[in-house]
């Protein structure tokens, strides 16, 4: 990886952070962590840390206090964008699918409004992929959100850019766990990402599945891929310092239940991955 | 002494942290690289890039350490006074938990 790549991986994580946070830290957390990049190119672990107290320095800046729904929303657009900064950084197999991890860091909403979250499928092939079924994965000891919707957007169609469910042509009806979408991104060399919205009703409740599963046909081949990262939905009835707070410590709870469910994966990538039988 | 309030206690589960920190900048100033390869050293322990950054700007509010002015990107931090002070009131309240928990071993355990 050159010194460009490097610096470039930096800056993208710190997107994470709001930007008072960067203009105070944000040169020497880069050179930070281009030392920590040297030592260890690849760590999910670590983009989750960074990501997580990104994430949390941003609900609890005065602007989020201020503004809380707006910031809210602007937060996730940055995730999303970083997500896919990431996502366009890592390793894309030559034809074949890639697939990458899902990211739902305790987003805090509102009872009955609907969180959204990006899951990539990143491919440097011209071939068109279609997404065929969508469905949460359980996590033992936590309610399970509504799947309210999904879809393929390609990489011209950001997720952040479509924020305020629902995607523009989708429905907020519920999905069974056979959702058929036969939108055909472009073809063209990116990333397809599936973007799917959850939902909880109550609240004061964490709202958390072990990831998700679909299913997509890719050059005549029909894959399937389970991502196993705690989406994790804290529903409240006030957001603030508080409900951040406690939505922190719910999701990385959740984070560790998943941890726990499956060792065998623990610290690598969150995903199995392969041809449907 | 610090007022009450102000000591490590009051930072609850990220006063660890806190306290690696503070234990790494009593040995001297260091940027955030050296003091997680400082922290490996002695407390055998990894701080991930995240949480360093987290606690480094909550002491920093707190104004037990301070940064200073670096020709590189790298910016050094150091331990001010009131940092000294309050990481040693911390350290004597703990020494005297060790040195309880030491004795009631070695008396009910023939161990420590």
């Amino acid at each position: 990886m050159s010194e460009t790549d490097i610096s470039r991986r930096a800056h993208r994580l710190m997107l994470w952070y709001p930007s008072a946070w960067r203009e105070r830290y944000g040169e020497e957390f880069a050179a930070h962590m281009e030392q920590e990049y040297t030592d260890k190119p690849h760590s999910i672990r670590r983009t989750i840390n960074v990501a997580a107290k990104g994430t949390r320095a941003r609900l609890t800046s005065p602007v989020f206090q201020r503004t809380p729904f707006l910031t809210f929303r602007i937060g996730l657009a940055t995730a999303s964008l970083v997500v896919l900064a990431l996502l366009w950084n890592s390793h894309f197999g030559n034809v074949s699918m890639d697939t990458s991890y899902l990211v739902g860091i305790g987003n805090t909403s509102t009872p009955g409004k609907v969180s959204v979250f990006p899951v990539s499928l990143g491919s440097n092939t011209h071939e068109k992929i279609r997404l065929l079924s969508i469905k949460l994965i359980p996590l033992p000891g936590y309610s399970t959100p509504k799947l309210v919707g999904a879809r393929l957007v390609n990489q011209r169609g950001y997720p952040a850019s479509e924020l305020s469910w629902p995607l523009k042509g989708h429905s907020t009806s519920q999905l069974n766990s056979r959702l058929v979408d036969l939108y055909t991104p472009p073809s063209g060399v990116g990333s397809q990402y599936v973007v799917y919205g959850v939902v909880g009703a109550q609240p004061h409740t964490l709202y958390a599945a072990e990831g998700v599963s679909i299913t997509y046909a890719h050059n005549g081949v029909t894959h399937s891929a389970d991502f196993y990262w705690a989406a994790a939905d804290c529903v409240s009835s006030k957001l603030g310092t508080a409900a951040t707070s406690w939505c922190t410590s719910q999701t990385q709870k959740a984070f560790a239940a998943v941890d726990r469910a499956h060792p065998a994966i623990h610290g690598e990538r969150y995903f199995r991955h392969g041809p449907e039988m | 002494m610090t007022e009450k309030g102000a000591g490590l206690e009051s930072l609850g589960r990220n006063a660890g942290v806190a306290v690696l920190i503070l234990s790494s900048l009593a040995g001297g100033e260091k940027h955030g690289y050296a003091l997680v390869k400082d922290v490996e050293e002695f407390a055998d322990v990894h701080l991930p890039p995240g949480t360093l950054y987290e606690a480094l700007a909550r002491l920093e509010a707190r104004k037990l350490i301070e940064p200073l002015q670096s020709e590189d990107r790298r910016r050094p931090y150091r331990l001010t006074g009131l940092g000294a002070a309050t990481l040693s009131q911390y350290l004597e309240a703990q020494r005297k938990v060790v040195n309880v928990g030491r004795e009631r071993l070695r008396r009910g355990w023939s161990v420590a």
